[in-house]
């Protein structure tokens, strides 16, 4: 697969990734553009770690070739808010939700993507959209934190 | 797992209070030689930093991993310190240079952070409080005695007050007080509150700092495939299909690689042993993708057929044969082991009847999000490691043994870790990152893909256990037995108490006489390691199981029945007790569901659990799970409660369905599609109550939630009309998970 120079537009901003296509968008927003807040978990679409918008629906970035996502607004972590104002991360906050936080960026993106979707979403709606793993079991308060967020407690 | 960084035993000779240039700084270090003051070593490794600005820092020696400690630990001194919460910053602390293996090292677990520093940060943090009261009262010109410590600030009774930067370095100047009088409890504004963990702004907006996310000049990227097979070596690898990959620097085979080490704490006799690493391919790249790129592009041929016989049901088989066989008395301190087991075989004598079953758990991996990933620079007179590791100073050591210098040489940069649950402890990963950079001549990042991190675990041990005991006419065990056979390594403990004097932790609540364990080890191939409330992880589900078989035996309510074993042991009555009450025991249930109940004492701690499960046909739903909770003082009780949820969810996930799967002497199970963790449309509703026992000693908090579940959970099944689960996962036995 030959390199070639992918125009991309994340969080806002017009960049230039010059990579072979074959590589994930995971590896293009951590190693090319920096962007480090989006996660390595397994690399394989199972644990949500690298969860980040593509024209506003949630991605898992690690198995999306990046010049899949050309011409689409990408959004990451960093994007989300520029003062942790976002209600969800506000929610987090309130919540006391992370624990290690290696999950918790993909969590909030995951949360965000669904709750632009369903602005009042009902318990199984979040067990449907809330797919991403956590293996120190913030899951109870993740479930809190969106419900918060979404004005729902 | 026992320890901390910060030695227990310090004591008021064993600290020192440095003026700093910055202000005062208190250093706290653990073998009592302390740095001269205003040197660079005083500045940077002081735990209390007062800045000429108002600005303070509080350095915490606890490694963040997700379980809260660095913000508890800072808390305590916070509260001794009188300051305000929301101004105060917590920074992970750098390692102190006489902070080595010889002395205690830098390692947190056996949630063992708080409980065994709770007395020296208390004492260290009055010290500091009565050392600025002082400074403070003879800058206002007034008696100290008229004076307190009050949100940063030193105040006099008559309003009159003077800000800690303002009286910090002559605070400094002061001699130490001989005797500094911790605050009383009712005194405590932070103590005993749930304030806001420092750490957890820095990971809602993708800020806070892994290893793998450490970027430096000249940095390259290593991926790495180990011996698939436990003990391959390495027979031969081409590069050449990895060289083509654009960005791929070198393939590095890594065969036979090993070193002596110093292990172990010098006063408790510091052993030297050989490290051997497992044979190896890494690439080394300008990015990981491309690591990974090449890695993938590779086909080693492993040596290893010896063990292609190896799998988990081969490994079953022979655990089982191993509880037919005389096992090693395990014995507490004093124990002689004629004694113990005469007095057992009394008791089984005098039974008028015996219960006996087999149970058996398996190999679990750590599965945290964060895979094992390290940087290293070897240089030629020192080197640089960037870990999340749990035990900063072993990794410090093992890569001083890897290149033969110094520890002092070996700096240690101290990040968040993505998870570790025990098995960041061991340093392979930093090792190998260490050897890569010798190799390249450039700092290194080294990133297991998931299935090499699932690959190369320090797995929670496999064991298989028979329970035996003798009961009398009223039901009650007259002796109980243990038999435990596993993998080597694997710390063994008393399962079964022994009469009520000395009793040991990581055991059962109840007092019961004439207990006898035994246990036979087997070498096997399979690495084994801690893995979240070691021990207790498996002996709770075997021994709590089978108090359930007892109480069945003996037609009584589980309940009822334990409550009878805890007469003589009142504070965990009445956390079972409480948990109990909080479930709704006894209440009625639609038909299919049922209850189960399960407590253990482990680290200093006592948790009780009530599981309630749904059973239609097989398919096995966990609807709620209900905890009281006893670590003596909780110092966060939100904290707690978040290491209760996860220790509960961890428990819960490896009950239901994990197995590390050995095939033809490799790891089968090398991604969450063969090694499921818990999601969240599994976790069920989660109650816990938090109980004070304010004269009691302080307990852990970050796994004694562990050992309950498992077997709760199998009791619940029985009472929902299920099968009785003697080995796990619940998975293999023929129960479907919701
Ligand atoms: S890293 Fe992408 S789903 Fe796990
Ligand atoms: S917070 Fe640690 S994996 Fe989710």
């Amino acid at each position: 697969m030959r390199g070639m120079a992918y125009q991309l537009t994340v969080n806002g901003r017009a960049v230039v990734a010059d990579v072979e296509g074959d590589t994930p968008l995971l590896w293009v927003l951590r190693e090319e553009l920096g962007l480090t807040g989006t996660k390595f978990g397994c690399g394989a679409a199972l644990c949500g770690a690298c969860t980040v918008h593509v024209d506003g629906v949630a991605v898992r970035s690690c198995s999306l070739p990046v010049e899949g996502a050309v011409g689409m607004p990408i959004t990451t972590i960093e994007g989300l808010s520029a003062d942790r104002s976002h209600p969800l991360q506000a929610a987090w906050i309130a919540e006391q939700v992370p624990q290690c936080g290696y999950c918790q960026s993909g969590m909030i993106m995951a949360a965000a993507a669904l709750l632009r979707e369903k602005s009042q979403p009902t318990d199984a709606e979040i067990d449907e959209a809330m797919t991403n793993l956590c293996r120190c079991g913030t899951y109870v308060r993740v479930r809190r934190a969106i419900k918060r967020a979404a004005g729902l407690a | 797992m026992r320890g901390s960084t910060l030695d227990p035993t310090t004591t008021l000779s064993r600290r020192g209070f440095l003026a700093g240039t910055t202000g005062l700084v208190v250093a706290i270090t653990a073998d009592g030689a302390l740095a001269a003051p205003g040197t660079a070593a005083a500045t940077v490794n002081g735990w209390v930093r007062i800045g000429p600005d108002g600005g303070v820092t509080l350095h915490s020696n606890a490694q963040e991993m997700g379980q809260g400690a660095m913000s508890g630990v800072a808390q305590i001194l916070a509260e001794e310190l009188c300051l305000d919460w929301t101004a105060v910053r917590v920074e992970q602390a750098p390692l102190l240079p006489a902070q080595d293996n010889a002395n205690g090292g830098r390692w947190t677990g056996g949630s063992a952070s708080i409980r065994t520093q709770w007395t020296s940060l208390r004492t260290a943090g009055a010290a500091c409080r009565e050392m600025l009261v002082t400074a403070g009262a003879r800058h206002l010109g007034v008696a100290a005695g008229d004076c307190r410590a009050e949100d940063g600030r030193v105040v006099h009774k008559d309003g009159r007050a003077v800000p800690y930067a303002a009286v910090a370095a002559l605070a400094a100047t002061l001699p130490i007080p001989a005797n500094p009088t911790p605050l009383a409890r009712d005194a405590w504004r932070l103590i005993g509150r749930g304030v806001t963990r420092k750490d957890i702004a820095a990971k809602v907006d993708g800020s806070a700092t892994y290893a793998i996310d450490i970027s430096l000049p000249g940095l390259l990227n290593a991926a790495i495939r180990q011996s698939p097979v436990f003990g391959g070596t390495l027979a031969a690898v081409d590069p050449a299909p990895a060289l083509a990959v654009k960005g791929v620097r070198q393939v590095i085979p890594i065969r036979g690689l090993a070193y002596r080490v110093k292990e172990g704490r010098v006063k408790d006799g510091a052993t030297e042993t050989e490290v051997r690493l497992p044979d190896a391919v890494a690439v080394v790249a300008t990015t990981w993708w491309a690591a990974k790129k090449g890695l993938d592009a590779l086909a080693p041929a492993w040596n290893g057929a010896d063990r292609d016989t190896l799998d988990g049901d081969a490994i079953h088989g022979l655990l089982n044969r191993d509880l037919d066989l005389e096992g090693e008395v395990k014995l507490m301190r004093g124990d002689d082991p004629t004694a113990v087991r005469a007095a057992h075989e009394r008791g089984m004598a005098a039974a008028v009847r015996h219960v006996a079953a087999d149970y058996a758990t398996p190999y679990l991996a750590h599965a945290y999000m964060e895979p094992l990933s390290a940087v290293a620079h070897v240089r030629d007179g020192d080197s640089e490691i960037w870990t999340g590791s749990q035990f900063t100073t072993r990794a410090q050591a093992h890569v001083a043994a890897l290149t033969g210098q110094d520890p002092a040489r070996v700096t240690a940069h101290i990040l968040y870790s993505g998870g570790s649950f025990g098995r960041k402890a061991v340093p392979d990963y930093i090792v190998l990152a260490a050897h890569l950079s010798r190799a390249v001549k450039a700092p290194v990042k080294l990133v297991y893909d998931r299935e090499e991190d699932l690959a190369q675990g320090r797995y929670r041990a496999a064991t298989a256990a028979r329970m035996e005991a003798g009961l009398d006419a009223r039901g009650l065990p007259t002796a109980i037995r243990a038999r435990i056979a596993g993998n080597r390594d694997n710390g063994y403990f008393i399962m079964v108490r022994q009469g009520q004097a000395d009793q040991p932790d990581h055991a059962p609540a109840y007092f019961l006489d004439n207990g006898l364990t035994t246990a036979r080890r087997r070498d096997l191939p399979v690495p084994v390691g801690a893995w979240r409330a070691p021990g207790s992880n498996f002996a709770a589900f075997y021994f709590e199981s089978f108090v359930d078989e007892l109480a069945l035996a003996a037609g009584q309510d589980p309940l009822a029945y334990r409550r009878r074993l805890l007469e003589s042991n009142p504070r965990a009555r009445r956390v079972l007790e409480t948990a109990a009450a909080r479930s709704g025991w006894g209440t009625a249930l639609p038909p299919g569901h049922g209850r189960g109940v399960a407590l253990w004492n482990s680290f200093g701690s006592i948790a009780a659990q009530v599981v309630e499960v749904a059973l239609d046909k097989g398919r096995l739903a966990v609807t709620r799970v209900t905890c009281a909770f006893d670590c003596g003082t909780a110092v966060n009780p939100d904290s707690v409660r978040a290491q209760g949820e996860g220790s509960i969810l961890m428990a819960l996930s490896a009950t239901l369905a994990e197995e590390v799967a050995i095939d033809r002497g490799a790891v089968a199970s090398r991604n969450f599609d063969r090694y499921p963790i818990l999601k969240l449309a599994q976790a069920p509703a989660i109650d816990i109550t938090i109980l004070d026992s304010p004269d009691a000693p302080v307990g852990g908090a970050g796994e004694p939630m562990v050992p309950p579940l498992p077997a709760a959970l199998a009791n619940a099944i029985v009472a929902a009309g299920g099968p009785r689960v003697r080995q796990l996962p619940l998975s293999r036995q023929g129960l479907t998970v919701a």
